[in-house]
């Protein structure tokens, strides 16, 4: 049976969908291309994971990752910090 | 980025996440653990795999700590201060997850330090009230998304987004950051996070419609009053 808009939602946020029947895969994908709806509702969720990665993926500055980098090597014998 | 109408179907790593889902068995299996020599060499304390997991790994670590909530310069020290436990206790690496998934859920239990009593108004929101609220009873939208818009510009969307998580609680937050930016397996943020993957659904069905609905809220979507 189609899932319903309701459970769309459901297997999408959740990730469920990557775990689910064959069957499961090919409604949802069949409801997706039938309804606006939902297919809308996926393509925020896309497009909230895509801005989050273009905000983050950012290239680090290379001169502060090597001082970091330093800094933890060298106190590696100084006992540690806190568990 | 907000007219991807085609991206349901249309083959895009990002499409097949959300619509075929990336679950790969064989990838997860062989990200799940660690390679057993570096395994040795980590116990061992051997200093030039020590290195090199430092070296290779703080990248994502910093990432991650801002992803997570801390500005830069927390960031560096709460990661400087993730790795120095790692190394105090390299020997009681066992392997059985990635060196990398390790350092993350040392991370983790730092961040519950700094965010456990920085309680946030919004925490108490039920967003599962919120989602169910907007499907009538036979489970079909009563009221629909507004759909990405072109109309909002990048930078302020990205403004918005901060600003959004910021209100989610932190293990909601970093489940999200863990699976979308750091693309880590389901299996590999459980360890991290210590929860099923039962669990870690409800928390990302959470931390995405309650980003979701902030954002929309903020006028991300075409009919918004702030845009009249």
């Amino acid at each position: 049976m189609m899932p319903t808009c309701r459970e769309i939602t459901r297997l999408l946020a959740s990730d469920d969908l990557q775990t689910a029947p064959l069957a499961t895969r090919i409604l949802t994908r069949l409801h997706l291309l039938l309804c606006d709806d939902c297919s809308r509702y996926a393509r925020e969720l896309a497009d909230l994971a895509e801005v989050l990665r273009e905000s983050l993926r950012v290239p680090l500055d290379p001169v502060r990752l090597a001082a970091l980098e330093r800094a933890i090597l060298e106190r590696r014998g100084a006992g540690g910090g806190t568990s | 980025m907000f007219r991807r109408q085609s991206s349901a179907m249309d083959g895009s790593p990002l499409a097949a996440r959300h619509y075929t889902g990336c679950h790969d068995p064989v990838t997860a299996t062989r990200n799940a653990i660690e390679d057993p020599a570096r395994t040795e060499g980590i116990r061992a304390r051997d200093p030039t795999t020590l290195e090199a997991v430092v070296r290779e790994n703080l990248p994502y670590l910093l990432r991650a700590a801002r992803g997570a909530g801390l500005p830069p310069d927390r960031a560096e020290d709460t990661v400087q201060d993730v790795f120095l436990t790692f190394l105090a206790r390299a020997e009681v690496f066992d392997g059985r997850a990635r060196v990398r998934t390790w350092l993350y859920g040392i991370l983790l239990k730092k961040l519950s330090r700094t965010f456990d009593g920085m309680r946030r108004s919004q925490e108490t929101e039920d967003i599962d009230d919120v989602m169910e609220s907007r499907f009538t009873e036979g489970g079909r939208w009563a009221r629909p998304p507004r759909g990405p818009d072109a109309g909002g510009d990048r930078e302020r969307v990205r403004a918005w987004l901060d600003e959004c998580l910021d209100t989610l609680p932190h293990r909601r937050r970093m489940a999200f950051v863990l699976r979308e930016v750091e693309e880590l397996p389901t299996e590999e943020v459980c360890k991290v996070l210590d929860v099923s993957p039962n669990y870690l659904g409800v928390l990302l069905f959470r931390a995405r419609n309650a980003l979701r609905e902030c954002l929309e809220r903020k006028g991300l979507g075409g009919r918004h009053d702030a845009d009249l």
